[in-house]
């Protein structure tokens, strides 16, 4: 028995701990980068309907979100059509002002490149979005460029 | 010279990892890595006085149509040439093979289009339809199109629509322009 006994017994060789501060950074600078901190609270449910033939939206400083749904809190609860602009539930007639402040918050360059992002719940009522994209072609004379966000729907 | 050198006490980088891992934890709680996809189009400038859309004389036979009611699952698909009012009832993942029918049928059926490049779908909202369904025709449409012109694209310049540079990609989008018009209902 006593042969096969090893001489450091019991004891396993340490493992050096100096390269773990590295790994880490590693990891950590990988989150920093694809970190999208989520800037708006959700007022309204936003179940996204589900689609297969969808584009993804590049430049995300470049994309301004409009979200309808059902309101969740206080007086809007169970509010069947609701708007969210940036943090708060909004009305149809205050959409021009929002995309306008959109637009001046954009370099002179950019604009033209904005993307409107319409978040909206599968409930929504169709004449609700309507209105809403009336408005927003109301303050486009040029054209509204959108993008019904979706689910990207896997193919079964 | 060498003696302060020497006396430099050095920093304990034990502590590193730990601060590393708080930031990483955080950055790990905070981060979201969904990027939105959805589907793009265009939204037309609202007509005002000087920018009456002239009424162009469609042949009826160049528009579909997708009536959407709350009520049903099913689209009702109708040509504008029989406009009875009840078309036939699809369920929408059925509706990309009747717009390529509609699409390529270069006058053969006197009933659908003359050529991709006239033909129009109108979608046809009822107030209360839900937007779930009009995204799904939005998306029938869509893949529609794609096969559509990744058939042309292939024909025309042997590669892929997505692979074309943009010139061509506008060659392609020229012979299958997507024309959609909307309208709501009571």
């Amino acid at each position: 028995m006593g042969k096969f006994k090893r001489k450091n017994e019991g004891e396993s060789p340490k493992i050096s701990t100096a390269s773990l501060p590295d790994i880490v950074f590693m990891l950590l600078f990988f989150f920093m980068v694809a970190t999208v901190l989520r800037e708006v609270e959700l007022k309204v449910t936003n179940e996204l309907p589900k689609a297969s033939e969808v584009s993804k939206l590049q430049r995300k400083s470049l994309v301004s979100h409009i979200y309808v749904g059902a309101g969740k809190y206080g007086k809007w609860k169970g509010e069947k059509n609701c708007l969210q602009l940036n943090d708060a539930i909004s009305e149809i007639k205050d959409i021009p002002a929002f995309v306008l402040a959109e637009r001046a918050a954009r370099h002179e360059d950019e604009r033209k490149l904005i993307w409107t992002s319409l978040k909206a719940d599968n409930e929504t009522e169709m004449y609700f979005i309507d209105q809403v994209t009336t408005e927003l072609r109301r303050v486009s004379p040029m054209g509204h460029k959108i993008s019904y966000t979706t689910k990207k729907e896997t193919k079964k | 010279m060498s003696k302060s050198r020497r006396s430099l006490p050095e920093i304990n980088a034990g502590s590193m990892a730990d601060i590393a891992f708080l930031l990483l934890i955080f950055f790990l709680v905070t981060t979201t890595m969904d990027v939105d996809t959805g589907i793009k189009r265009k939204l037309p400038p609202l007509p005002d006085e000087e920018n009456i859309p002239t009424q162009v004389d469609f042949h009826k036979n160049n528009i579909l149509i997708f009536d959407c009611s709350p009520s049903s699952d099913k689209i009702l698909v109708e040509t504008g040439a029989d406009e009875s009012g009840n078309g036939k009832p699809f369920a929408t993942h059925e509706l990309k093979n009747e717009i390529i029918t509609f699409l390529t049928n270069y006058g053969k059926n006197p009933d659908l289009s003359e050529s991709p490049s006239k033909a129009v779908l109108s979608i046809r909202v009822h107030k209360k339809t839900k937007y779930e369904t009009y995204v799904k025709i939005q998306d029938q449409i869509s893949i529609a199109y794609k096969e559509l012109r990744n058939n042309e694209a292939l024909r025309k310049f042997n590669s892929k629509f997505e692979n074309l540079d943009k010139e061509k990609q506008d060659i392609v989008k020229k012979e299958y322009p997507m024309r959609v018009s909307e309208s709501i209902k009571e």
